[in-house]
């Protein structure tokens, strides 16, 4: 009844399949820091704009969010590892084609590649008491539902400082 | 007793003398001379203190504006000059005033509805779609026509005006670009420059925004109540092209209105203002206002059947609003106050209006396009009688005629609508005939070129 080559086989399978997980996961989590971002110097001014903001490392050196907690979708692991992939190869190809980026203009679109459900996962109370009056309409309508706009529509200093400005002084390593 | 007098005298005008240089030297010690207290804000609470130089430096040098913002609506928000004119370093806009020069804040006169938007994005994004923000720039930045009329005609650039003389761009600036908004330029200090700012509904700032939240809620006191009555609109809504506030007035609501509106409750919440704060509407009501179900929106619109702005009305459609949803909605609006019979004759007038508008334009048309095959139109319509009409028919007393009969200024449907468009057409059909007959262009225009009033 027992059959020993079919367990055989299934248990290799299994490890086979833990050890992929894990490399696969290793590979995720390397992938995900700012130090790897950065390491393509395209990102750099991206990196160094980062670490001035409070997000970065302007308070006391603790980060508060990575690349990646803006900048991938925060939906469930399907859609986050759908655009990690797609972004990603998009950058390794522009890497590799020396393909030319306009920043600037693209801060215009710049609830695109922001996701506000990353801001969600840490700024969970948007109305909570003691708000400041003027944020609380904003917040109020964006909670409701009765606006498009995100977080980034008006809060768009808050992962890189004003990034056009800095962009222009000269701070881009080429 | 004149002795005593005297020695009266004296004394009153020695303490006067006295009380005058104890006066000058105190503010001497303090570094100014300025004696009027009331343009002297100091604010110790509830702003930084950025924040809060501001509005004590402008409270001297600009008191109206500092005093229009403590009466509103912003002061109590503790919103300030600083939360809507700072802007980023990198703005193009950015600029920095004499009390600010040296720091890390810059600053803009001009404040576009993005800015808005960062505390009132719903509203901004109901008005974004609406016809008073793109829309409403496209005829003074993108039309042709309505670029040579202002320079070149009104400009007097045809009668000889220079063409590079500032005297020739006032019309657009004093005029059409109040109400149309225009594009503002920039100088070299990022500052407006050829009067291309102020603007107004459709002004199209450098920063991308598009729109003037303050020609209804004008700066800086942002009244609730004023952008709920009906001289809001009147600044743009008048006149003999589009007479909405003097059709309004002289409607039932207007009288209403004019009679009772002293008495109406004008601030209720946004959404809440309802029948019975007031007893009859205003513009904004069936415009905008949360009525009953409804809720409000800045989308001007959204509860608009027909198109009755151009030549030929047509059933809104694309970027002008979705009709048949309109009509619905503004019978919503009606049904807050009226029964079902009564707003179906209203809207019934309206749809036959149009109609009898259409039917007219139509054949005024018709009469057009036989005299261009002919080559019986001038190049310039404003030297040929047959095309001045023919602007007249759609622009002024077609307007007139339609909107009138939309809201219910029944001088406006007749009088100085339909009364002028049958005569208007049948000295068309006069110069028609006559040029068909003779195959030629009479010589002198007859048409007067203030147009009918």
């Amino acid at each position: 009844m027992f059959n020993r080559a079919i367990f055989i086989k299934l248990f290799v399978i299994l490890i086979v399949i833990g050890i992929s997980s894990l490399v696969f996961y290793s590979a995720v989590e390397y992938t995900s820091t700012p130090e790897y971002c950065a390491s393509c110097h395209e990102m750099q001014p991206f990196y160094d704009s980062w670490s001035e903001t409070s997000h970065g490392m302007k308070d006391k050196g603790v980060v508060k969010a990575v690349c990646v907690d803006c900048h991938l979708p925060h939906t469930g692991t399907l859609a986050y590892m759908l655009a990690k992939g797609k972004s990603g190869a998009n950058d390794t190809w522009a890497h590799i084609t020396g393909r030319k980026t306009d920043w600037i203009a693209n801060l215009e679109d710049s609830e695109e590649y922001t996701y506000h459900t990353g801001c969600r996962k840490c700024h969970v109370e948007l109305v909570a008491q003691g708000i400041p009056l003027k944020a609380y309409r904003a917040h109020n309508q964006y909670k409701l539902g009765e606006t498009s706009m995100t977080c980034v529509t008006c809060h768009d200093e808050a992962g890189h400082g004003d990034v056009a400005d800095f962009m222009s002084a000269d701070n881009i390593r080429e | 007793m004149a002795r005593a007098r005297k020695l009266f005298i004296v004394l009153v005008t020695v303490f006067m003398v006295a009380a005058a240089f104890s006066v000058l030297w105190a503010a001497e010690k303090n570094g100014s001379l300025n004696l009027d207290g009331l343009r002297e804000i100091t604010i110790d609470q509830g702003y930084t203190k950025d924040a809060a130089k501001c509005v004590e430096c402008h409270a001297k040098k600009t008191p109206g504006i500092v005093e229009s913002w403590k009466s509103g609506r912003m002061s109590h928000a503790a919103v300030s000059c600083i939360d809507c004119h700072s802007v980023k370093k990198s703005s193009p806009m950015a600029g920095q005033c004499e009390g600010i020069k040296g720091s890390k804040i810059f600053i803009s006169p001009m404040v576009s509805p993005k800015t808005c938007a960062r505390c009132h994005p719903a509203e901004v994004e109901q008005f974004s779609k609406s016809g008073h923000a793109r829309l409403a720039g496209v005829p003074v930045l993108e039309k042709d026509k309505f670029q040579k009329l202002m320079y070149h005609l009104e400009g007097g650039v045809f009668a000889g005006n220079d063409k590079d003389a500032p005297s020739v761009s006032t019309v657009r600036a004093a005029g059409c670009q109040s109400c149309h908004g225009g594009e503002v330029q920039l100088g070299p200090d990022n500052r407006p420059i050829n009067n291309t700012w102020p603007g107004g509904i459709g002004e199209r700032y450098p920063d991308g925004g598009i729109g003037n939240c303050t020609v209804c809620h004008t700066r800086h006191n942002f009244d609730l109540k004023e952008a709920r009555k009906p001289e809001a609109c009147a600044s743009c809504h008048l006149g003999p092209d589009h007479p909405d506030i003097e059709i309004y007035l002289s409607s039932k609501h207007g009288q209403q209105f004019l009679a009772h509106g002293d008495e109406w409750k004008w601030d209720s919440a946004p959404g809440v203002w309802e029948p019975g704060d007031y007893t009859a509407p205003t513009c904004a009501t069936c415009h905008m206002s949360g009525i009953g179900d409804l809720n409000t929106t800045h989308n001007i619109n959204e509860r608009l059947k027909w198109d009755l702005v151009h030549p030929r009305s047509v059933v809104r459609s694309g970027e002008r609003g979705n009709g048949e949803k309109g009509d619905k909605l503004m019978r919503q609006v009606c049904s807050n106050c009226h029964a079902k019979t009564h707003t179906d004759v209203q809207r019934s007038n309206l749809d036959n209006a149009v109609d009898l508008y259409n039917f007219y334009f139509d054949k005024a048309t018709a009469m057009k396009n036989d005299l261009k095959s002919k080559n019986l139109l001038k190049d310039d319509p404003w030297s040929d009688g047959f095309q001045e009409l023919n602007y007249y028919l759609w622009h002024h007393t077609g307007r007139r005629a339609r909107q009138g009969t939309a809201m219910f200024g029944a001088d406006y449907t007749q009088w100085h609508g339909f009364f002028q468009i049958f005569q208007v057409y049948k000295d068309m059909e006069d110069i028609y005939d006559y040029r068909i007959k003779n195959n030629k262009i009479e010589e002198l225009s007859t048409v007067m070129n203030s147009g009918p009033e």
